[in-house]
């Protein structure tokens, strides 16, 4: 019976839509054998890891990461109306969150993070969450958080496929296929899509005309469209169920006019800002799994492009090779260690660098080592020493503990802690940028903190969870580019502490044929700039951009072939200068969306989705000065093929 | 609320007292700078715009927000630069591209801008009833044959003619009926007739910033190293606006590439104080100021005052060099006055990034 109430929490802690497939020790909750992720859990006793539920996630196909997370997680975004969007988990900024897909950290090298607009939720099967620093085990960069694109291993044995369509306000599209070809141990899946938006959508303006003294005019976004595709392509071979090569090809084309600010908008409507950028990603690895040692060799290749106002001739592009190997080892039945090693060789042409640099080399070596006692307790301990040319990377170390502090037929609660060093390599722009580039910057350096209860709930009609997590970190040496007066240029600036409360509960009962799934998200981030090296006023007091309250709540209910869905997010007051004015308002924005499941045959289904989006009309800005749309909606129809 | 109000009143009554003073100007000794200046903040290309700071030399009050207390709203351009002409201050800015102006003595805005072929506005200068206005006209750095001259009709309030300039003017002054544009992105100064508006050009050994016109209409301009553009022929170049030409080069190392206020010259013009950049002991960028004497055409072997960080323009008023600080665009700068000496006199608290200080003619 504990065995069930285990699965049951495995199947509602998050992680549970689809079928499972290894649990290589009992009370390890692992990530569903998701071919680019893997087991992230399982050496990080005590971190906070979500992932995205298959229901959310289905709602959400045809947007980017951005509107998904929002949506479902406590995690704020500083964002424009589509063009451009920056991910902020627990006040950290978006350079200090890897967002991965297998082995690359997409994030890019020049800008040192991602544009979580252009991620698109339609390409991936599942996305998860890691909350706090997991550097050791994810390298540079990942001091606030790390996000984690993942592809599920399907092993078709035919032929399956899905198109989408969708159509929404100020002329928002989307056509996606996925395509699943094999004889269940050879499988071919193409996933692509293309999304258009013209991006129009009319607002209330904060601008004021002088000749007729009006204000608050409404005035409609010109120029801020939308034009993205991608195909992303797999080829996997299995020998045994758990030994197989994959290989996995993304390509993504984003274009986008570069949003303008209200006045801008208004006073210079014909100002008309390009942003390109496309990237090639290819991961690639032989698993072997089906025995107490195990291993993998992975590798990869990354090419980022991207270029302003169509001027090609300003080259902004990197290139990176990557390989990764490492060996797993159960060695009794309750521990088990990893060791492995990463390298990659990265080439920038970037036109503002020094022609000096041409190439780039890094290597780490992790260690990992996971324990289990009495069947309540597990430790995990991971070590990480990067090594780049020119540089030199901190000692990455971190451990946890999760304890089982009650396990009955019906519940269990866990405690659970962890720390974690964390540190991040400064981009390249950081370095090397001329002017200003600084080669003798430091690694910004962070310490996580964590401490955490989950408590879990199963009955035959009821099943749920609350969670909450305890969170300190320090943010040391973090860069910010400072005026010299002729130019500006890179230094370690400001010492950060970030602190806070997170709760989330998830609720699922049944009742007269309904399946109603509720949840909640609550964040109380408290982040300060306690030292600076800049006289600045604003010491100790709130970070920008991070609202020190945010929450979302969402229901999704169920009955027969009907979804309907609601959420809301609220975002709190933010600050967006080191001065007390120019703050954001708190807002709150309701969503609704509603789904039909129509069973044509056993092979064929088609799924009708309306989403009615920021449904109280609400005007509000999450970018200083940028208009957000008001209530809009998008239908979709999606027709699977078996 | 209260201390502003009585501050409006007071700069008022000096705003009075000065245009009275003009008016009765056989009877009473010469005005030479008037009470009241403004500091110009930048702010945040990407945030908070520009914000003005009023300055009473008399009593040392700075008042931050000065526009927004006036008209009830905040500006919405970042101001690249400011001049007064005919009782009104003109304000170029940028994203949103616009020329905008207030009323000289009260600083109210009643009209909306212009923005009509004010692509990338740089700098003003103004003379008679027409404002002359630098203008990138787009991406300059890429396409160098898209920058121009604004000629505005202040009394139409429109641009009456575009000139083609190409090499990206910056700074400009007028002097003997001609309109002198410092190029940013050529080594030319360029020369505009402005009666038949032909071009010459007085070629320079640097690309060049900014001017400041001696009490004999004579120019010095800025002559800088870009990243487009290196140069190691940096400093200060004189030219006699009588025949257009190069008459000396005054060198000096790391002469600032900042789009500010970056010279500016003391009453009798006896100092032309140059803002520059270098590496302080640990090796940290950090502004400096040289002098130059205009008498025996040197600089200064000693600097005026250095390892100023974050330094973002200097401006000469009330027998001080105001030094403008600005270390981020997110937090409000500040200006240091100095005096002759180079002693230190006092530091006002600003908005964010100031740059230049505007006195109302």
């Amino acid at each position: 019976m504990r065995r069930l109430v285990y699965f049951i929490v495995i199947l509602f802690s998050g992680f549970g839509a689809s079928a499972q497939n290894t649990h290589s020790l009992q009370d390890t909750i692992v990530l569903e054998e998701v071919i680019t992720f893997g087991n992230l859990r399982k050496y990080q006793s005590g971190a906070k890891i979500e992932q995205i539920s298959s229901k959310q996630f289905e709602f959400n196909q045809d947007g980017n990461l951005e509107q998904l997370l929002s949506r479902t997680l406590p995690i704020p975004f500083k964002a424009d109306a589509g063009g451009l969007s920056t991910i902020r988990i627990r006040g950290t900024a978006p350079d200090h969150t890897s967002i991965n897909f297998g082995g690359i950290n997409i994030n890019s090298l020049t800008l040192g993070h991602s544009n979580v607009s252009n991620i698109p939720t339609y390409l991936f099967d599942k996305v998860g969450v890691q909350f706090g620093s997991s550097s050791s085990v994810n390298g540079s960069g990942s001091i606030g958080g790390a996000v984690h694109l993942g592809l599920k291993n399907n092993w078709v044995d035919g032929f399956k496929a899905k198109a989408r369509v969708s159509n929404g306000s100020f002329g928002e599209q989307l056509y996606g296929t996925k395509i699943f070809v094999g004889n269940g141990k050879f499988e071919s899946v193409t996933r692509a899509y293309y999304y258009f938006k013209k991006n129009d959508f009319k607002f209330k303006s904060t601008l004021k005309d002088f000749e007729s003294g009006e204000t608050g005019f409404t005035d409609t976004q010109k120029n801020a469209g939308i034009e993205n595709y991608g195909i992303l392509q797999e080829f996997n071979y299995r020998i045994t169920e758990n030994n197989f090569f994959i290989f996995n090809i993304w390509y993504e084309n984003n274009w986008h006019l570069v949003q303008q600010n209200m006045a801008v908008n208004y006073l210079n409507p014909e100002k008309r800002e390009e942003y390109f950028d496309n990237h090639i990603r290819i991961w690639t690895g032989y698993k072997k799994r089906d025995k107490a040692f195990k291993y993998e060799i992975n590798g990869g290749y990354v090419f980022d492009n991207a270029s302003h106002n169509n001027v090609t001739e300003d080259t902004i592009k990197t290139q990176r090779i990557i390989a990764e190997a490492f060996i797993e080892h159960d060695f009794i039945s309750n521990a088990s260690y990893k060791v492995g090693a990463k390298a990659s060789r990265i080439k920038p042409q970037v036109y503002a660098y020094s022609t000096n640099l041409e190439y780039e080399d890094r290597i780490d070596f992790y260690a990992s080592y996971y324990h289990r006692f009495f069947n309540r307790l597990t430790a995990t301990v991971n070590l990480r020493q990067g090594f780049v040319s020119d540089f030199n990377v901190p000692f990455s170390p971190s451990a946890g503990l999760n304890f089982i502090a009650l396990s009955r037929e019906k519940y269990i609660l866990n405690i659970n802690g962890n720390i974690a060093s964390s540190y991040r390599v400064p981009t390249f722009n950081d370095r090397y940028w001329v002017p200003g580039g600084n080669p003798d910057l430091k690694p910004e350096k962070g310490m996580n903190y964590e401490l955490g209860s989950s408590w879990n709930y199963c009955s035959p009609n009821v099943s749920g969870n609350i969670k909450a997590n305890l969170f300190f970190m320090n943010i040391d040496n973090w860069i910010l580019w400072k005026n010299g007066g002729a130019y500006w240029y890179a230094e370690n600036v400001q010492k950060v502490h970030s602190k806070g409360f997170e709760f989330m509960t998830d609720w699922k009962y049944k009742v007269m044929g309904l399946i109603s799934n509720l949840g909640f998200n609550y964040s109380y981030t408290n982040t300060k700039r306690v030292e600076s090296i800049n006289e600045s006023p604003a010491l100790n007091r709130q970070l920008e951009y991070v609202p020190l309250h945010a929450f979302n709540l969402y229901s999704i209910t169920t009955y027969k072939n009907w979804d309907l869905t609601f959420d809301e997010i609220y975002t709190g007051k933010q600050f967006t200068d080191e001065e007390d004015k120019n703050i954001l308002k708190a807002y709150f924005l309701l969503n609704m969306g509603l789904s039909y499941n129509w069973l044509i045959n056993s092979t064929n289904k088609i799924r009708i989705n309306g989403m009615l989006n920021n449904m109280l009309n609400t005007s509000y800005q999450s970018s200083w000065g940028y208009a957000m749309p008001g209530i809009n909606y998008k239908l979709s129809i999606t027709y699977n093929f078996n | 609320m209260k201390h502003n109000l009585k501050f409006l009143l007071l700069i008022a009554i000096s705003a009075f007292v000065v245009s009275s003073c003009n008016n009765n100007a056989d009877d009473a000794p010469p005005v030479k700078e008037p009470g009241v200046s403004y500091i110009i903040n930048y702010g945040s290309y990407s945030g908070d715009k520009t914000t003005i700071t009023a300055y009473n030399k008399e009593t040392g009050n700075v008042t931050n927000g000065f526009y927004e207390n006036v008209n009830g709203v905040a500006m919405v351009s970042n101001v690249q630069h400011s001049a007064s002409l005919n009782g009104k201050v003109f304000f170029a800015g940028n994203n949103p591209d616009q020329l905008f102006w207030v009323d000289g003595e009260t600083f109210e805005q009643n009209e909306n801008g212009i923005t009509e072929d004010i692509i990338k506005p740089r700098f003003v200068a103004g003379q008679g009833n027409y404002l002359y206005i630098s203008c990138w006209g787009g991406d300059i750095w890429t396409d160098e044959n898209v920058s121009y001259i604004a000629k505005v009709n202040i009394a139409d309030k429109k641009v009456e003619k575009k000139i083609a300039l190409p090499g990206g003017p910056e700074g400009l002054a007028i002097a003997n009926n001609k309109l002198y544009a410092a190029l940013n992105y050529k080594d030319s100064v360029a020369v505009i007739n402005l009666s038949s508006e032909e071009i010459s050009y007085i070629e320079t050994p640097a690309v060049t910033s900014y001017f400041v016109k001696d009490n004999n209409n004579n120019l010095y301009v800025s002559l800088i190293s870009t990243f487009s553009d290196f140069s190691e022929e940096t400093g200060l170049g004189f030219i006699n606006t009588t025949n257009d030409e190069l008459e000396n080069v005054f060198k000096l190392d790391g002469v600032s590439t900042s789009y500010v206020n970056i010279l500016s010259s003391n009453n009798d013009f006896s100092k032309i104080y140059v803002m520059t950049s270098a590496y302080d002991a640990n090796w940290n960028l950090s502004g400096a100021i040289a002098t130059f004497d205009v008498a025996s055409k040197e600089f200064d072997s000693e600097l005026f005052i250095k390892d100023i960080s974050g330094m973002n323009g200097l401006s000469y008023y009330n027998d001080h060099v105001f030094c403008f600080i600005a270390e981020s665009v997110t937090g409000n700068g500040k200006a240091q006055t100095y005096k002759t000496d180079g002693t230190l006199a006092e530091e006002l608290n600003t908005g964010i990034a100031p740059y230049m200080l505007l006195t109302v003619k």
